[in-house]
């Protein structure tokens, strides 16, 4: 009887597994990183360098989408010729949480030279990782295996739901979640006007009181820690696209380079700006992400300032 | 651990297995077993509190034992009451210690004299609402009597700490459930086959329709101040769903999987939402907590014996208490009350009972009279939903307000959203199927008469939906809380 009911478990099951595995087959290059933490960027960018950038870098580049979507790999690998690069930028690591998330990375990939794109937005808002998330982290950038993730982290219906969706991330340069990275990890959008988002083109920069303290003192700590262990830390200013900039901006950005500038150059780490020219709104995305083109003039535009490699 | 996660995918054939092959050479074997699985299961989520299931148990497993040896009553009456503090006690600190500070505190500032007591933010330790309340009426039934203590402290645990049931019941009777624990067991084929269809259709109603009704209604009920009547009214609705599909899918998920162990427990919903005036819905809704206070409270309070009166009162005090139980808040309170108040009319009129049968039995549609007498006793049931479900008594009236509005009568802005359709149709499909099987035990026990391929076209499509619809991060059970 017993041996009769697991039989026929087998049987009924057997069309549900090969169905599932089948399916799983045919989206195996979307299949989500674990979910070590809610942001599917940090997931997935913290799992890509597990898998393939584990032997270090010599540059890294941190921060938001600003570092993911406006850093080019392109320029960045000219200027560092023959260096190994890797873009570790994600959504929501602004400028208070690279303390939290640079450390872990610096520690394992030792990089020489820092990267962060940064927009004023970054000192308003980011997704704080909590204790949690650091651990899991920690622990996936250090397992053994890239697979033991999953056993750590299992839910079944989050890679199920997020293989559907990132077969839109991965594949559609024109979507504002894209993820489709190139080598270094970098992932440049290419949002057509048809498809630009109102709401997100039209959004008007903050002004600089809206700048909050607590995320320039934590970047601030991020800039010593650093310091102290020998990288060089340089900040790329992400500017706001032309249709959106008028005195008021450029007063954001007066006030904001001069508290960067009190930050780091105190420390021998430099900030390149861009706001020396204007930024049509052609090579936008929206108010602040650029297009493919935009980012590999904005990179290229930054790097041109820094004389050294 | 949760019934809905692969945690439980993974650790519920294990346990078959090694339950079936290994640890079947003796019951006492078998038992031990279950024990330390039920553990393991209850330990997943903190094991830290696992000593206070241990610990009730134990009070009342010695407790019990005394009762049993004892003729003299004073002395029988204050170990009932060892127990009943040592539980209620166990209950009252962990769940209602923050709430009491807070109402003292609201009070005494609202007269002028804020004491300024600090709560204890005090966890709430998952299951403590049904394990108590299983372990008490196992004391009350010794104590009066109507079953033998249990004198093997390894089955008389794993009674207590039984997995699929310990931490959102549904509450079992000693009378009825630890016999089961005393006799050996040898494994049915067609109740094993049956659990598992009860397991796929309590996930169904869990994964589909609670866990894509809980983002919707989170959504309007989480930021009622823009929401219009009538999308307040469809996330009552669709509350009223989420809950159903939430407990009774638990409940499913527990029956079946203890079938599959060789054991029965008692049913715990029957169709509530097909019922034709409040008293049937609550003869017909978490029925192992209903009957535990009719039991254990009602009856003791004095039941019906003295008139009309005493029967209204006592309904009064039982409806307030189970609101209670549910949940450390006065909503909650006022949920239980308000449900009293519905149900005392019934009694004044005698017609607490008139429908003891199944609606529309024999007939593929209701007529209808039937339908509207349904119909209304879904909306009575919405609307405490409405007290459930707001957040705090201000909140609930504004939310009353926007429903009983114009605004009621204006299609919803996120009617033909996605996840509404989504929910909707699932809840269509449940309640259909349902329906179909309202004079049988649950709603996947499909008529036998049906073809295999269609019986099987059925699971199939259920797990294609499971697959196809559950949500990220799926929930907890709602009951969890309570």
């Amino acid at each position: 009887m017993l041996r009769k009911f697991l039989l026929q478990c087998l049987v009924l099951a057997l069309p549900i597994a090969v169905g599932l595995g089948a399916y799983t087959w045919w989206n195996r290059a979307y299949f989500p990183a674990p979910r070590l933490t809610p942001n599917i960027a940090v997931n997935e960018k913290v799992d890509r360098i597990v898998r393939h950038q584990r032997d270090g870098a010599d540059v890294l580049a941190l921060g938001s989408s600003m570092s993911l979507n406006n850093l080019a790999s392109t320029p960045v690998l000219a200027h560092f010729n023959g260096q190994r690069y890797v873009n570790a930028g994600a959504w929501g690591i602004g400028a208070g949480e690279l303390i939290q998330f640079g450390p872990m990375l610096v520690e394992r990939l030792k990089p020489h030279t820092m990267l962060v794109a940064l927009s004023p937005l970054d000192f308003i808002k980011g997704s704080r990782l909590s204790p949690q998330d650091s651990a899991a982290i920690v622990r996936h950038l250090d397992a053994p295996k890239p697979a033991v993730g999953y056993v750590r982290h299992r839910e079944a219906a989050y890679y199920l739901r997020q293989m559907e969706l990132h077969r839109i991330r991965f594949d559609d340069p024109g979507n504002y979640e894209y993820l489709g990275y190139d080598g270094p990890g970098a992932a440049l959008l290419e949002v057509p006007a048809d498809r630009r988002e109102p709401g997100r083109y039209a959004e008007v920069p903050p002004t600089y009181d809206k700048l909050k303290q607590e995320r320039y003192e934590a970047f601030a700590r991020f800039a010593r820690y650093l310091a102290e262990r020998g990288v060089r830390l340089v900040v790329l200013s992400s500017p706001f696209r032309e249709g959106l900039t008028n005195e008021a901006v450029h007063e954001l950005f007066r006030q904001h380079h001069a508290r960067l500038h009190g930050i780091l150059d105190p420390l021998g780490h430099p900030l390149l700006t861009a706001d020396d020219r204007s930024w049509p709104d052609a090579l936008y995305a929206d108010a602040s992400h650029l297009n493919r083109d935009g980012a590999e003039a904005f990179t290229a535009h930054c790097l041109a300032q820094l004389k050294d490699r | 651990m949760l019934f809905n996660s692969i945690d439980f995918a993974v650790f519920l054939p294990l346990v078959f297995l090694l339950y079936w092959f290994v640890f079947n050479r003796s019951l006492r074997l078998q038992n031990a077993f279950l024990l330390v699985v039920s553990a393991v299961f209850y330990g997943w989520w903190d094991w830290r509190y696992l000593g206070l299931v241990f610990i009730s148990a134990a009070v009342d497993y010695v407790v019990a034992l005394k009762l049993e040896r004892s003729d003299d009553e004073k002395h029988r009456k204050l170990l009932l009451t060892i127990s009943m503090v040592a539980n209620l006690g166990m209950l009252g600190f962990f769940k209602y210690c923050d709430f009491f500070i807070t109402s003292f505190n609201d009070a005494f500032t609202f007269l002028g004299m804020p004491l300024g007591l600090r709560t204890l933010n005090i966890v709430l330790p998952v299951g403590i609402s049904f394990y108590t309340f299983q372990t008490m009426s196992y004391t009350i039934d010794v104590y009066r009597r109507q079953i033998k203590a249990a004198n093997d402290p390894i089955s008389f645990s794993a009674y207590i700490l039984f997995f699929p049931q310990l931490v959102a019941g549904p509450i079992e009777r000693a009378g009825q459930f630890l016999p089961q624990f005393l006799q050996a067991r040898t494994f049915d084929l067609d109740k094993a086959r049956d659990g598992l269809r009860q397991i796929l259709w309590g996930l169904f109603k869990k994964v589909v329709i609670a866990d894509n009704c809980a983002p919707i209604v989170n959504a309007i009920y989480g930021d009622t101040d823009g929401a219009t009547g009538s999308e307040l009214a469809l996330a009552t609705v669709l509350f009223a769903f989420q809950v159903y599909g939430d407990f009774s899918g638990y409940s499913d998920i527990a029956i079946g999987s203890a079938k599959l162990f060789g054991f029965t427990l008692m049913r715990n919903f029957a169709y509530p939402y097909f019922s034709r005036d409040i008293a049937e819905f609550w003869r017909r809704w978490h029925i192992s907590l209903s009957t535990w206070f009719r039991d254990y409270l009602y009856i003791p309070l004095g039941g019906s014996r003295g008139g009309k009166w005493m029967a209204m009162r006592n309904s009064l005090i039982i409806f307030t208490v189970s609101g209670f139980w549910h949940g450390a808040a006065w909503n909650f309170v006022l949920w239980g009350l308000i449900n009293g108040l519905y149900f005392i009319p019934l009694v004044w009129l005698d017609k607490s009972k008139q429908h003891m049968d199944i609606v529309a039995q024999g007939r593929l549609l209701p007529n209808l009279g039937e339908l509207g007498k349904m119909l209304l006793t879904f909306t009575l049931v919405c609307t405490f939903y409405v007290v459930f479900r707001s957040q705090g008594l201000g909140n609930m009236y504004d939310n009353f307000s926007a429903i009983l509005s114009a605004s009621l009568f204006t299609v919803p802005a996120v009617l033909l959203s996605k996840p509404v359709v989504i929910a909707l149709g699932a809840s269509a499909l449940m309640f259909t199927l349902e329906w179909l099987a309202r004079e049988r035990a649950y709603g996947l026990m499909l008529d036998p008469r049906l073809p295999a391929w269609a019986r099987y076209g059925v699971y199939y499509g259920l797990v294609v939906l499971i697959v196809a619809f559950a949500p990220m991060g799926g929930g907890e059970f709602i009951y969890f809380q309570f």
